[in-house]
């Protein structure tokens, strides 16, 4: 005989018991898990984007000049030691026109001798410079195959490909906005980029140390060339990550929370009912330490085996991140990679988690007198004389005083689970104020920004606007040719730096004659206007509290031709890049930096002319491949997308209801458990069973209500605290607003979640038989 | 007669105080007894004369207020919580008025319990719950569980998981408390065989006169103190109030 004995028919005798624990252990680790696997797979997709998957590529050299650069000057570089290849690229994105519509592509121009990028799994490689190779969820995704042309739009026009081959996806870059290879002199031809490059990729031998070889390689390159890991483009989009990444760490973190609480609470529910137990066992000679070891030994194994499936239902719950994140990020993304850092520290937080949720019960358990548990009991503990006079003052009956009374009887169970109550409710209301309060901002910026009828691009660009197809500026003119069109607006999407920072520039025409198409913060619309007209910029709110700056100071930007000082002729809402973007007119950003084309086409019709204008453009963009979109389409496109991340975040959301309700379950169950000698007595004396189950309701239903305050009140504090936050982000202007309605309904919801959870415990109380009851009382 | 210096339980002028101020109540107000190897000592009186609250102090589950006691030669007085316990782990056996059999384990996992809680080996817990549970008359009940035993059963199981760590003293507190006549009968029976044939040190707590008559000597308690001492023999000292 062991005391594991001991141990194993405990867990063995309360299944129900251990497998609650199981899933708050569980829940909360499966979602520590899937935050930090979604935000490694969509990092890593966002790393990759243009990074070749050629065997021992670490290095990649670019230039600051948009222009690219010979690709002979970096022919020296193969003398390197640890050098093995060095490979002349063109890298850019262009959107494939395919069955069901444009596809922003990254595009990858390589010398032929080198242009297979994996194996290919079917066709054959590229033979010449009119020839392509797709990835294999590319050609899935635009319905192409070996032999079938197809037409791609690049800034310096169409062109019509043909398909050659398609290579096997790699492990985790596939997918991510689709791969397209094609020969250098094509890439050169599509991006005009006449016998240069762009970027060349620097493979190094086995054991070669990478950080010597960099070190070398950038002291042999000449001025304007630079060498750096691969992927370092897209640091602009994660930047739009971060605030993303921080609402998922965020979710991450309240999981666990909660969890802890729902562990703690099963815990003591536990302890509550093993107290005669343990206190045997201290008199046959158990000590304190003993004791309190005996029940850490099994919460610790309770968290080995909530590790091992938290970690199994955390892939899962990352795959449908994922695809929340997809439709988020508006770009395709790949299989979840399976990360060794989203699992190291699942090891410990299991069992991690488990242990502090009963290290103090456990301690104080072994701490216990025996006698006080082994004596016979003269009569109920009960809880603090305040509460109880106030429960017997309560307007309720007998039903709600003696509900009233069972709660106080134990305030530490009570206030525990009430908390974890507060904690959903309160989470709750913090987001669905915070959500509220970004879709009307949104709505607002959207209203005096995106004005024109109808939008014109290649692909729809993706939400940190790295996959964005430029276009050439001649189409300009043929779409302003159109009968019923009044102006046409251009827009690209340029990527630069300032000071260090990652910004992106909104480079556009201001048509005249038209109101000026920015959400205004600071500056008058015509003083903006001709400020911009002379070459100043508009900051978005968000990058100018980022910076300090203000209308009339100096924004500091990083170009080709050196550092230059723009004034702020004022600063404006802005959602993309994360809030850290600004507008220069169009001509103003030619002369700063290399614009690659138009992005989007804005269309004004001629009042009344909208109905007419579409069929003609929908012709004009057919014949041409080319992705149409009204202005009325695009803001029921956005409300949808927005509905449906909404939807599925409020459905993850309710995961922490769900572990509350596991609390208040537990608690009822427990405090059932306590009553029995009670219940038994009043039975006897003429309660009915339709009276006892409503006491159980009513403890439930108490304890939704005495968590609405601080829950609400937590909620809207919360909310204040982000809506400030955001405010400084990004630049959210609308003032805060408490949603009453929200509220209410959280707080209700919060009430019948209570109200549910005591189902079960109420016809656990309903089953007990009366002489048993009396028995056991005796 | 023996001197206190053999004697297995000294107890001199013990007090225990509960409560304090106004509320404060004196369970024991100086008792004195001794009790020797192989001697069985029954102590009795009305509900609230102190009979329980002494057997719990012998037994090291509370600590007294003041007096002296000695079991085994050991002052339990100077011990810290830890040592009461390995002390009443190693050298006490105690059986209670509701068994307080562990439902989970079988009756020869019950008995080997303090067994395992003291650290033996699986195979010497085994063997020695087995020899116990034999010694009590329930070898054919080794894997019973508690809720397949009858009261009486249940209550030989506890005596012989109070047996089976060759205890020093053995302390029962109303034994047959929750037992019919014939089982009780039964378990008083067990326990003189206990005494006579094994020599163990027998104190029995009890309310039933004709069970305490069964002892050797016989102490009555009221309001704390030890108001008669019935049977003394050579060895045992009790000195009434």
């Amino acid at each position: 005989m062991r005391l594991w004995n001991y141990t194993a028919g405990e867990i063995g005798r309360r299944p129900g018991r251990m497998l609650l624990t199981l899933l708050g252990i569980t829940l909360g680790l499966a979602t520590a898990v899937a935050t930090r696997l979604t935000t490694d797979t969509v990092r890593r997709a966002y790393r990759d984007l243009f990074a070749s998957a050629g065997a021992g590529t670490a290095l990649e050299v670019t230039s600051s000049d948009p222009a690219g650069f010979d690709a002979s000057l970096t022919t020296p570089l193969e003398s390197v030691c640890g050098v093995r290849a060095v490979v002349p690229q063109v890298q850019g994105v262009a959107a494939v026109a395919g069955d069901g519509g444009n596809v922003a592509v990254a595009v990858v121009g390589t010398p032929l001798c080198r242009a297979a990028d994996g194996p290919l799994c079917a066709g054959r490689p590229i033979a010449d410079a009119d020839e392509a190779l797709l990835d294999a969820s590319l050609a899935d995704a635009v319905g192409l195959r070996p032999g079938r042309p197809f037409a791609l739009w690049a800034p310096t026009g169409r062109v019509t490909l043909r398909v050659a081959g398609v290579f096997g996806p790699r492990r985790h870059g596939a997918g991510t906005g689709g791969r397209l290879i094609v020969s250098l002199a094509c890439a050169q031809r599509l991006f005009a980029l006449p016998g240069r490059v762009n970027s060349v990729r620097v493979s190094l031998a086995d054991r070669a140390d990478a950080a010597a070889v960099q070190e070398e390689l950038a002291r042999r390159l000449p001025p304007g060339l630079m060498v750096q890991p691969p992927g370092m483009r897209s640091t602009l989009g994660q930047c739009t990550l971060r605030a993303t990444e921080q609402g998922l760490a965020a979710l991450g973190v309240v999981g666990l929370v909660a969890a802890g609480c729902v562990v703690l609470n099963t815990f003591l529910l536990s302890l509550g009912e093993r107290r005669r137990q343990l206190a045997i066992l201290r008199a046959l000679g158990a000590t304190r330490a003993q004791v309190t070891w005996l029940l850490l030994r099994e919460m610790l194994l309770l968290g080995l085996a909530g590790t091992v499936a938290g970690c199994a239902a955390g892939v899962g719950l990352a795959m449908a991140l994922l695809g929340i994140m997809e439709r988020f990020l508006g770009m395709a993304l790949p299989h979840i990679c399976l990360t060794p850092r989203a699992f190291l520290a699942a090891p410990f937080l299991g069992p991690g988690l488990a242990l502090v949720a009963a290290v103090l019960p456990a301690w104080l358990a072994g701490r216990r007198p025996p006698l006080a548990e082994l004596l016979p009991r003269s009569g109920s503990r009960v809880g603090g004389a305040a509460l109880r006079r106030l429960t017997t003052a309560l307007p309720f009956g007998l039903i709600g005083t003696l509900a009233g009374q069972q709660l106080t009887r134990h305030p530490t169970r009570t206030l525990l689970t009430g908390g974890v109550l507060s904690l959903a409710l309160a989470v709750t209301i913090c987001f669905g104020q915070a959500l509220e309060g970004v879709r009307s901002d949104l709505r607002h910026w959207y209203r005096e920004t995106i004005v024109a009828d109808f939008l014109v691009y290649g692909s729809v660009p993706d939400t940190a606007f790295l996959l964005t197809t430029a276009l050439p500026g001649d189409i300009v003119e043929e779409i302003g040719r159109l009968d019923g069109v009044e102006a046409v607006d251009r827009l690209a999407f340029l990527p630069a730096r300032s000071d260090g920072r990652h910004v992106l520039i909104l480079a556009r025409t201001f048509s005249p004659g038209r109101s000026l198409p920015l959400d205004l913060r600071e500056g008058e619309a015509e003083t903006v206007r001709r400020g911009l007209m002379a070459g100043e910029v508009v900051l978005g709110v968000g990058l100018a509290q980022q910076m300090g700056l203000h209308r009339g100071d100096t924004f500091p930007l990083t170009t080709p031709c050196g550092p230059r000082s723009l004034r702020v002729a004022g600063t404006a809402a802005e959602y993309a890049a994360g809030g850290s973007a600004l507008y220069v007119e169009w001509e103003a950003a030619h002369r700063l930096l290399d614009v690659p084309g138009v992005h989007v086409f804005l269309v004004s019709a001629r009042a009344a002319d909208v109905p007419a204008l579409a069929p003609r453009l929908r012709e004009f963009c057919e014949q041409r491949h080319l992705v149409l979109e009204s202005n009325a389409e695009l803001r029921l496109l956005i409300d949808r997308e927005m509905a449906r991340v909404t939807g599925a975040l409020w459905a993850l959301l309710s995961l922490v209801f769900v572990i509350a309700a596991l609390g208040v379950v537990n608690t009822l169950l427990m405090n059932v458990h306590d009553q029995r000698r009670q219940i038994g007595v009043l039975r006897a004396l003429g309660l009915k069973r339709g009276q006892v189950r409503l006491v159980v309701l009513a403890q439930g239903v108490l304890l939704g209500s005495v968590s609405v305050v601080p829950g609400s009140g937590g909620g809207v504090a919360l909310a204040y605290l982000i809506h400030r936050l955001a405010a400084a982000g990004v630049g959210l202007t609308t003032p805060f607003r408490v949603d009453g309605l929200l509220v209410v309904a959280c707080c209700t919801s919060a009430v019948i979640v209570a109200l549910l959870a005591s189902l079960l415990p109420a016809r656990r109380a309903v089953g007990l038989s009366v002489a048993q009851l009396l028995t056991d009382a005796s | 007669m023996g001197t206190s210096d053999e004697a297995v339980l000294t107890v001199r002028g013990l007090t225990k105080v509960f409560g304090a101020g106004a509320a404060q109540v004196a369970a024991l107000r100086g008792v004195d007894l001794s009790l020797h190897s192989g001697e069985f000592l029954a102590i009795t009186g009305a509900s609230g004369s102190g009979k329980s609250t002494l057997l719990h102090l012998i037994a090291g589950l509370d600590r007294p207020t003041g007096g002296i006691l000695r079991v085994g030669g050991v002052d339990l007085a100077a011990l810290g919580d830890d040592e009461r316990t390995v002390l009443r782990r190693d050298r006490i056996g105690l059986v209670f008025q509701s068994f307080h059999l562990l439902d989970t384990l079988s009756a020869e996992e019950n008995v080997a319990l303090p067994l395992a809680i003291a650290g033996r080996p699986p195979a010497e817990a085994r063997r020695r719950a087995v020899a116990a549970l034999d010694d009590v008359g329930l070898s054919h009940r080794l894997h019973h569980g508690p809720a397949r035993l009858s009261g009486g059963e249940q209550q030989r199981v506890a005596i012989a998981r109070a047996l089976v760590i060759n205890p020093l003293l053995l302390l029962a507190d109303e034994p047959t408390g929750h037992l019919d006549s014939a089982h009780g009968g039964r378990v008083m029976d067990l326990l003189r065989q206990l005494v006579d044939r094994q020599r163990r040190t027998l104190l029995l707590v009890t309310h039933d006169a004709a069970h305490a008559r069964r002892a050797d000597c016989v102490l009555r308690l009221h309001d704390g103190r030890v108001a008669e001492a019935q049977g003394w023999h050579a060895g045992t000292v009790a000195r009434a109030a």
